[in-house]
């Protein structure tokens, strides 16, 4: 046989298909593999998972306890602290998910491995451990402080935490890209993010803002999260300013916006 | 079977491209020696297979398990033990846990380190542990570059016995410039020449041809004047 008698590509019929169930199967086992070695190496180097859950319960304390010795009474409901722990918690989930996202470059990883199959990884491991940390400020809240704290409206909440987790999936998927061009970019949103924090009504309930801020205010996407997310906990709370809709419709297109971007910047990236 | 789909890889600055738009369907039931005289293309060329790197341009496809480099290391986990590295792995590719786990275990003989992070691990036994971990996942085809074991020659015993093995059922796509091993191990040649790459069912004719090309190339390490000179045979047509 002469050199290169192997057949070529354009002879499509030598490559055999694989059945899709085969590839979903073989997909499922490559992102349980992941997560089960994420959640080893978070047993054995716990310190970033801590952070994780540190800086909001950190946040909580210092912007709840100067809030009681002030104010006396809470923005709205029986407890301050339930109050900001509801902004709270949709808040640093998307913080977490926005600036944690992470895609090992390929030498890092098996060849088996894809770059998005990283993305969902971490983006679940994010879930469980805001998932835990959740269930744990909301019980010690339920004892502790108010009964509310138990929520009453599971709609609304999952679809806040839903849309969160879609949000924060396609802003994290697009800071790793321009990381990956601009290292920097990394210190500049973390700053950015939590300065956006005192314009996503967590210390306030924004409708007793005035007009001008409210208006303002709504085109920032975190902020209907937030008020989402309290009308699981309060079935009475003042939401005039939200609309679900533009929180949707932001989520899928950051969702969409992400991963156009990895895909589209797959070649240069992998390089880097 | 892995396709190449006019497959472009730049080196570093653009230059120098390891393959130019090549199209090929390298076979991974074969036992393939991809000889060259250019040590740094073979590296990235396995690099390519084993999708450690991306192509410039074009697509590479792969219908069957590929193995990682022999011996690839970076990918593991240092905080992890070696234990849930393999564990790890064997997930991964969708191996029998505990049969990999076990193997490794008894052949790699690395006693209490088996239990202790990867990180501690001596740095000596690093790569024939990794050997070892490569040749004890079952893939179709595996992929080594230039070196088929590492370490000591305890290691290299166990590794080469346990290789000879593997190749008897699966593939294998060997980088060398030592004939001697590709006659021994392998049954098809390829040249990996100048961005051109070119597969000979004939071991016997890549190796004919590996061999103009090192004496074309050699005489003096003149660059230039390999490429004046004229190719002592036909079969270097293709790519001078």
């Amino acid at each position: 046989m002469a050199a290169g008698d192997f057949g070529s590509p354009s002879s499509g019929n030598l490559v055999p298909r694989m059945p899709l169930t085969t590839v979903v199967r073989r997909y499922f086992v490559i992102i349980a593999a992941l997560l089960r070695r994420e959640a080893l190496l978070r047993i054995h180097s716990p310190l970033g998972s801590l952070l994780a859950i540190g800086e909001p319960t950190l946040m909580l304390l210092a912007w709840g306890i100067p809030m009681m010795l002030l104010w006396h009474r809470p923005p709205y409901g029986p407890s301050i602290m339930l109050f900001l722990a509801t902004g709270f918690f949709p808040y640093y989930l998307f913080v977490r998910l926005s600036t944690r996202l992470w895609i090992d470059n390929p030498a890092r990883r098996f060849a088996i491995e894809k770059p998005l199959d990283h993305a969902f990884v971490s983006t679940i491991m994010a879930v469980i451990e805001y998932a835990i940390f959740g269930f744990g400020l909301f019980a010690s809240l339920y004892f502790l402080a108010s009964p509310l704290a138990c929520p009453t409206y599971a709609l609304p909440l999952l679809g806040s935490l839903a849309l969160t987790v879609t949000m924060g999936f396609g802003v994290g998927l697009t800071n790793v890209i321009i990381r990956k061009f601009a290292p920097w970019w990394g210190i500049i949103y973390s700053g950015l993010i939590r300065v956006g924090m005192i314009f996503s009504g967590i210390h306030v309930v924004v409708d007793t803002l005035p007009p001008e801020y409210r208006s303002l205010m709504s085109y920032n996407p975190i902020l209907h999260m937030v008020e989402l997310a309290r009308l699981g906990f309060y079935p009475r709370y003042p939401h005039a300013t939200l609309d679900v809709w533009y929180l949707v419709w932001s989520a899928i297109f950051a969702a969409f916006f992400g991963l156009v971007l990895e895909r589209a910047l797959r070649r240069r990236t992998e390089k880097l | 079977m892995i396709v190449l789909e006019q497959v472009t890889k730049l080196g570093e600055g653009g230059a120098n491209a390891v393959l130019a738009g090549v199209s090929a369907t390298i076979p991974t039931d074969r036992r393939i020696a991809v000889f060259g005289v250019d040590d740094f293309a073979k590296t990235v060329f396995i690099q390519l297979l084993a999708g450690l790197t991306p192509p410039t341009h074009g697509r590479i496809r792969r219908h069957a398990r590929v193995s990682f480099p022999v011996g690839h290391f970076s990918p593991m986990g240092h905080k992890l033990t070696l234990r849930q590295n393999v564990a790890h792995v064997a997930r991964l590719h969708d191996a029998n846990v505990a049969e990999v786990v076990r193997f490794v275990e008894s052949v790699a003989q690395l006693g209490r380190y088996f239990d202790r992070p990867l990180e501690r691990l001596p740095m000596h036994l690093r790569m024939p542990f990794a050997t070892i971990l490569t040749y004890a996942v079952p893939f179709d085809v595996y992929l080594a570059d230039g070196v088929l074991a590492r370490g000591d020659r305890r290691f290299q015993a166990l590794a080469m016995s346990v290789f000879e093995e593997r190749v008897r059922t699966s593939g294998l796509v060997l980088t060398t410039n030592d004939i001697r091993t590709a006659r021994k191990y392998c049954d098809v040649g390829a040249i990996l020449h100048r961005g051109k790459f070119m597969l000979h069912e004939n071991l016997e004719a890549a190796i004919r041809v590996f061999e103009s090309l090192k004496a074309s190339a050699e005489p003096a390490g003149q660059a230039q004047q390999a490429e004046r000179a004229d190719p002592p045979r036909s079969d270097l047509d293709d790519f001078l």
